[in-house]
């Protein structure tokens, strides 16, 4: 699972000015600043950024801080938490960053270079998500500020990506332990998390050495720590709980947007009771058929990563659940299979309304996974994203 | 009651009667008008001036409750940071604001360019706090054009309008500051705003809004913003002020908007003030024209009396008539009014922008206050007038009333009451002034007490020069002078008020003249004692809160260092925080000669150095100490950086540059507790024997290509005189209306005269006067009036600008200005007087020459 939905706004933005194209425009004043979502719709293409289309080397701790050079990039954490009192809760904390245009060429500055603090060519957006089983509740927040001023941004030494109060910040030259803050005011309620990490497991590039293919020319450069041991405080409605679990860190960049024929995708990161992880998303196409650049990878107990490409699984979609707010039919529990390494597991969501509710709509949730590795049993847990269901896409 | 209203028949012939005096009743009707006109002019100008200032605060206040601000520097941008990081839930409806004013030049080598207002926003932060509308299609690309396109502005579709300016153009933008402009920046319009309703329409007239980092940008203003605009819960409010260091406040957002509507209050009332003396005179244009229907009509209503009609139908009769010219002449006034209003507002809007704040206002508002209010007053104030008359022409004897010199008599006595009278009106007055206190309203309750005190002294003064004048007049000019000056007396209820209203018109401009002299000589001695550098630098660009760039240390020692140069005095102007709210400050660093600027009350600036430079306390203004009530030795405190500290008044000096009064203070000990070592301007003191305009040529060459401006204090004097001269522009105007409403009431009650006079000129004809010698007569006549009233207007003027200078200035803005008289001012008011007279009393004598005395003998 990856911080997809940016990528999805930018086709999102497509399919609309298309459609705009063919009405004529309305008449009526627009707010001036209308919703940022917005903003990330006047893709001004990808022209003047770098792209990932070869191999490269990866380097940190730079690699953890940010690549303006690249259109987007996102800092991904979901995970899995039990209370002392057994209380079940699933977080997301997501911060992206999207480049609004070129950085200025050092060598040839095109115009007089802007003395202000709050002069920045990088917009920040944060999407943060509290599940809480017992109340059956999903509480999410977005929020959007500039890279500039304090506001919001992404270091290297030491590490710190922040949207205002949401930060991951390290304390030495080192990525862990790492301290995740996020927190906001929702409709569902009020929460604030706070939590230590440490990873179990070393990084794993994914796709091919770091370099994750979607399409024909278009690529990310993509790592991940796939287990990664939490503990800290959740505080929700004023209560606080004492939390700890298991937590996956997805890192991204890159330059290319979806395919045209691509229209969305479904993502899985499940943590196994057997000690292995597996990641595996499936990108869809317009005629519903998956792309055949989908593809996964097991990360096995040592933490070596085995490539599973698109014809070593089947995917089989078991219920479907409507959004009584948007309208979208999302799937909701399904059965997922790789024979070749003996695993037949079913996936099923903690909660069936894990949806966020904010300017761009996706099912992100927290999922517990049944079934057996090699004919033993098998359970687990993680995290499925459901992006490209909206009525209007389908 | 049946006999109180008059019957239609007593009201038609009340309404012919107004027929067959068509100048007459055109005139009062005129006055009324013209005096209604300045009124209601003065009203909605201020009105006018008053909701654009409005506006302006509200619009760009938007939804927000609060505000957090800081000392003269603004808020420092980390705090923003700070607060949107905190995670406290009301901070994240907070937006950060810059605002500054600048002209922009869409094609310099065309047309002059305009004043604007820069709104600086970051976009990502606005929603909670204002909203914005652009025409179809504009909201993502100006959303993300603010931050990728350099320059990018989004302008109003009023300015977009104006001057041709659409999506795509590129226009300069230089920054306005208190005495020059700033380097400038190529702006590129990336859309237009279209407002959502009137009020954003208004408001958004001049409005260039940008985001945030332009606006640092082009106003030169990095690191800080002017204000955080919030919009917060009690909790949340609470929450807020815990986390913001000491010298940032947290404010409601009514606050500010009261705070800068203060500082123009007693202007304002000033100018209402002015308006009302204009009304006083229109109000004795009507008593006159009233006085003389009913004087004329005298045989008439003693012929009604005769037929039983009742006293008071009379009475009604008489208000009546006067109502009707009131309201005639009240409707004429309200469009008069408004067209007087719209050139007013630019004059007001000038002071107000030279004076206090930066304002622009293009439009004039209706509020229906300022109708109804005129309208109010050009009728009751021609009932009221028309009262005296009234009674007057009810208490007519049935027979007395068939013999005009009945009256004459009857009013020569009561010309001593009304002097009595006068008298008590005038120690009244001066009780009044009197009073402990401090209050404007009574100051001006007394003046037009005591001016109406001196009016009802008029008549008598008025036989008394005629009595006098009748002997000289006839051994200058033989008989028709004796007859000249005699008739003057002899008609003593038409002259007696023609020669106060002259004398209260032509006394208000001398008095307001005075005034402006005295202030102005009053400035001219004080800038010869205070602009003592030879000469000064500053940055070309500074803006009225002082936070335009500063010196570079660079600029600073190459200014220090020239050989000339003697010893330099620097000064940094900030606006800040203190227990008696925002007070201007200035840090000053002279040296002892240099300290002599100073002129202090009841001390000398040698007592005072010592203590000034070591930081002792600091001095303040006139106007500050009077404001609030300071005196040598109490104490305020002050808002530094981070910490509140009291101070000790050491002094108080002499100062006209403001009227809200201002803080000096060491620059030491200002830069250690404000952490501020910007320096905005410095005075240059030069070696005895040096030339200054070699030395200022020296700089300027070396300034060249630095936005550095070098000059002498002659310059200086110069601009702030022009700077002055321009702000009293308005007073000039209002003397002239004075004037004007003044000569209506002249010219009317001539030739209300004249036309009396009709059959005895007829019978002067008959007895073989020439028509040039009725016409010496006449001018004779009328020149005597104007210099009566003229002489008169001298006491009355002088006693009105002491009034003004001593009592209204002082209360208004607590500057202690010498009264200078100038006897050249007494001359023109003089010929002003004797000018109007004649010209007034010009067309009724011809018109009375024309008529065929034959005819005029036959008519009664």
């Amino acid at each position: 699972m990856s911080g997809a939905p940016l990528r999805c706004l930018v086709y999102t933005a497509v399919v609309l000015l298309v459609s705009a194209c063919g009405n004529p425009p309305s008449e009526q004043d627009v707010p001036a600043f209308s919703s940022p979502i917005d903003a990330l719709t006047v893709d001004g293409g990808a022209k003047g950024f770098a792209r990932a289309e070869t191999v490269r080397e990866f380097v940190f701790p730079e690699d953890h801080g940010p690549h303006p050079e690249f259109l987007t990039e996102w800092w991904y954490f979901t995970g899995n938490l039990i209370s002392a009192e057994g209380r079940r809760f699933g977080i997301q904390w997501t911060i992206f960053r999207r480049a609004l245009a070129p950085e200025p060429d050092p060598e040839t500055p095109d115009t007089p270079e802007p003395q202000s603090a709050w002069a920045t060519r990088q917009l920040y957006m944060g999407h943060m998500a509290l599940t809480d089983v017992e109340s059956e509740r999903h509480l999410a927040a977005e929020r959007f500020a500039r890279g500039a001023a304090g506001l919001a941004g992404a270091e290297i030494r030491p590490f710190r990506v922040w949207l205002e109060d949401w930060s991951a910040t390290s304390e030495g030259d080192g990525l862990w332990p790492l301290t995740l803050t996020s927190g906001a005011s929702t409709k569902a309620g009020d929460f604030r998390v706070e939590l230590m990490l440490e990873t179990e497991k070393p990084m794993v590039l994914q796709g091919d050495r770091g370099l994750s293919q979607k399409h024909e020319g278009g690529a990310s450069y993509y790592y991940a720590f796939t287990r990664i041991g939490a503990r800290g405080h959740i505080e929700l409605d004023g209560r606080r709980f004492e939390v700890e679990g298991q937590v996956w860190f997805d890192r991204e960049w890159s330059t290319s947007t979806l395919d045209s024929e691509q229209s969305g995708w479904d993502w899985f990161s499940l943590q196994l009771s057997d000690g292995r992880e597996l990641m595996f998303y499936q990108l869809r196409q317009s005629d519903g058929s998956p792309h055949p650049m989908s593809a996964g990878s097991l990360i096995d107990v040592d933490g070596k990563k085995i490539h599973i490409p698109l014809d070593q699984a089947e995917l089989e979609v078991l219920d479907r659940w409507r959004s009584p707010k948007g309208g979208s039919v999302y799937p909701s529990r399904w059965r997922l299979r790789i024979p070749e390494h003996g695993l037949d597991l079913e996936v099923i969501p903690v909660l069936e309304d894990q949806e966020l509710e904010i300017a761009f709509r996706y099912w992100e949730g927290a999922v517990d996974v049944d079934g057996t590795a090699d004919g033993r049993a098998v359970q687990g847990r993680g995290y499925v994203e459901l992006v490209g269901y909206l009525p209007s896409e389908t | 009651m049946r006999d109180f209203w008059p019957t239609p028949l007593l009201r038609r012939a009340a309404l012919r009667h107004l027929k067959r005096r068509p100048w007459l009743a055109g005139l009062t009707t005129a006055g009324v008008a013209l005096a209604v006109a300045v009124v209601v002019g003065i009203d909605l100008a201020n009105a006018s001036a008053e909701r654009a200032f409005r506006l302006s605060v509200d619009d760009v206040a938007g939804r927000a409750t609060h505000q957090i601000v800081a000392g003269p520097m603004g808020v420092d941008e980390e705090v923003y940071g700070k607060l949107r990081r905190s995670g406290i839930a009301d901070a994240r409806s907070s937006a950060p604001v810059i605002e500054g004013r600048g002209r922009i030049d869409p094609a310099p080598d065309t047309a002059k360019g305009r004043s604007v207002r820069m709104l600086g926003v970051d976009p990502w932060a606005e929603a909670p706090v204002r909203s914005f509308t652009t025409g179809p299609a504009g909201g993502a690309e100006t959303l993300t054009g603010f931050l990728t396109e350099s320059g990018a502005v989004a302008v109003s579709s009023q300015l977009a309008a104006g001057w041709g300016l659409e999506k795509g153009d590129r226009f300069t933008f230089a920054p306005q500051g208190a005495d020059g402009l700033q380097p400038s920046t190529e702006l590129v319009v990336i859309a237009v705003l279209e407002p959502a309703d009137e009020r954003q329409r208004r408001a958004w007239e001049d409005l260039l809004l940008v985001d945030i980092s332009t606006a640092q940008d082009a106003l030169g203003r990095h690191g800080r913003l002017d204000r955080i605009d919030l919009v917060l819960s009690d909790d949340g409010s609470s929450q807020i002020a815990a986390l913001l260091p000491e010298g940032v406040r947290l404010r409601t957002a009514s606050a500010r908007a009261g705070a800068l509507e203060e500082m123009t209050q007693a202007f304002r009332l000033n100018l209402t003030a002015l308006s009302m003396l204009a009304m006083l005179v229109g109000m004795f244009l009507i008593y006159n024209a009233m006085s003389f229907l009913v004087v004329e009509r005298r045989p008439l209503l003693g012929r009604f009396r005769a037929m039983g009609v009742g006293r008071r139908q009379i009475l009604v009769m008489v208000l009546f008539e006067a109502a009707v010219l009131g309201v005639v002449g009240s409707l004429l006034g309200l469009v008069l009014g408004q067209v007087l209003a719209r050139g007013l507002l630019q004059l007001i809007t000038q002071t107000i922008n030279d004076l206090y704040f930066v304002l622009s206002v293009r439009e004039v508002s209706r509020p229906f206050a300022s109708l109804a209010l005129g309208s109010l007053l050009g009728i009751g104030g021609a009932v009221l007038a028309a009262l005296g008359p009234a009674l007057e022409a009810s208490g007519v004897q049935p027979q007395s009333a068939l013999r005009r010199s009945a009256i004459e008599g009857k009013e020569r006595r009561r010309a001593a009451g009304s002097a009595l009278l006068g008298l008590v009106l005038i120690a009244a007055g001066g009780l009044l002034v009197a009073l402990p206190g401090r209050s404007l309203g009574l100051g001006f309750a007394a003046v037009f007490i005591g001016t109406l005190g001196f009016a009802a002294l008029i008549p008598l003064a008025t036989l008394a020069g005629s009595r006098l004048l009748t002997p000289v007049a006839g051994r200058l000019f033989g008989h028709l002078g004796r007859m000249a000056a005699r008739d003057v007396g002899a008609a003593i209820s038409r002259t007696g008020i023609a020669v106060a209203a002259l004398t209260i018109a032509v006394a208000t401009t001398l008095g307001v003249a005075i005034m402006v002299s005295s202030f102005r000589a009053t400035l001219v001695d004080w800038l010869e004692i205070t602009l003592k550098a030879d000469l000064y630098a500053s940055p070309t660009a500074q803006d009225g809160r002082g936070s335009g760039p500063p010196l570079s240390p660079a600029q600073l020692a190459a200014l220090r260092g020239h050989p000339a140069v003697e010893h330099v005095s620097t000064y940094r102007r900030v606006e800040t925080m203190s227990s008696l709210g925002s007070v201007q400050l200035h840090a000053l660093h002279a040296e002892a000669p240099a300290f002599e600027v100073f002129s202090f009350k009841d001390a000398t600036p040698a007592d005072i150095f010592p203590r000034f430079r070591a930081g002792d306390g600091v001095v303040i203004s006139e106007p500050f100490a009077y404001r609030h009530g300071l005196r040598p030795g109490d104490t305020f405190d002050l808002l530094a950086e981070d910490q509140s500290r009291a101070f000790e008044v050491l002094a108080v000096f002499y100062d006209y540059a403001s009227d809200r009064g201002l803080v000096m203070i060491d620059s030491g000990l200002y830069q250690q507790l404000w952490r501020d070592d910007r320096i905005q301007s410095v005075g240059l003191y030069l070696k005895p024997g040096s030339d200054a305009d070699r030395v200022v040529a020296d700089l300027r060459s070396r300034f060249a290509d630095e936005d550095v401006q070098i000059r002498p204090n002659r310059e200086l004097r110069r601009i702030s005189l022009a700077i002055f001269d321009r702000t009293f522009r308005i007073t000039d105007v209002l003397r002239a209306l004075a004037v004007a409403v003044a000569f209506f009431g002249v010219f009317s009650a001539l030739m209300a005269l004249q036309l009396e006079r009709g059959r005895e000129l007829a019978v002067l004809r008959a007895l073989g006067l020439e028509p040039k010698q009725v016409r010496r007569l006449l001018t004779a006549q009328n020149a005597l009036l104007g210099a009566l009233a003229g002489v008169l207007a001298a006491p009355l003027g002088v006693a009105m600008a002491a009034m003004l200078v001593f009592v209204i200035n002082k209360r208004s803005f607590g500057w202690t200005l010498q009264l200078t008289v100038e006897p050249t001012a007494l001359l023109q008011s003089l010929a002003l007087a004797v000018g109007s007279a004649l010209l007034a009393g010009w067309l009724p004598a011809r018109r009375l020459l024309q008529r065929n005395p034959a005819s005029a003998l036959r008519e009664e």
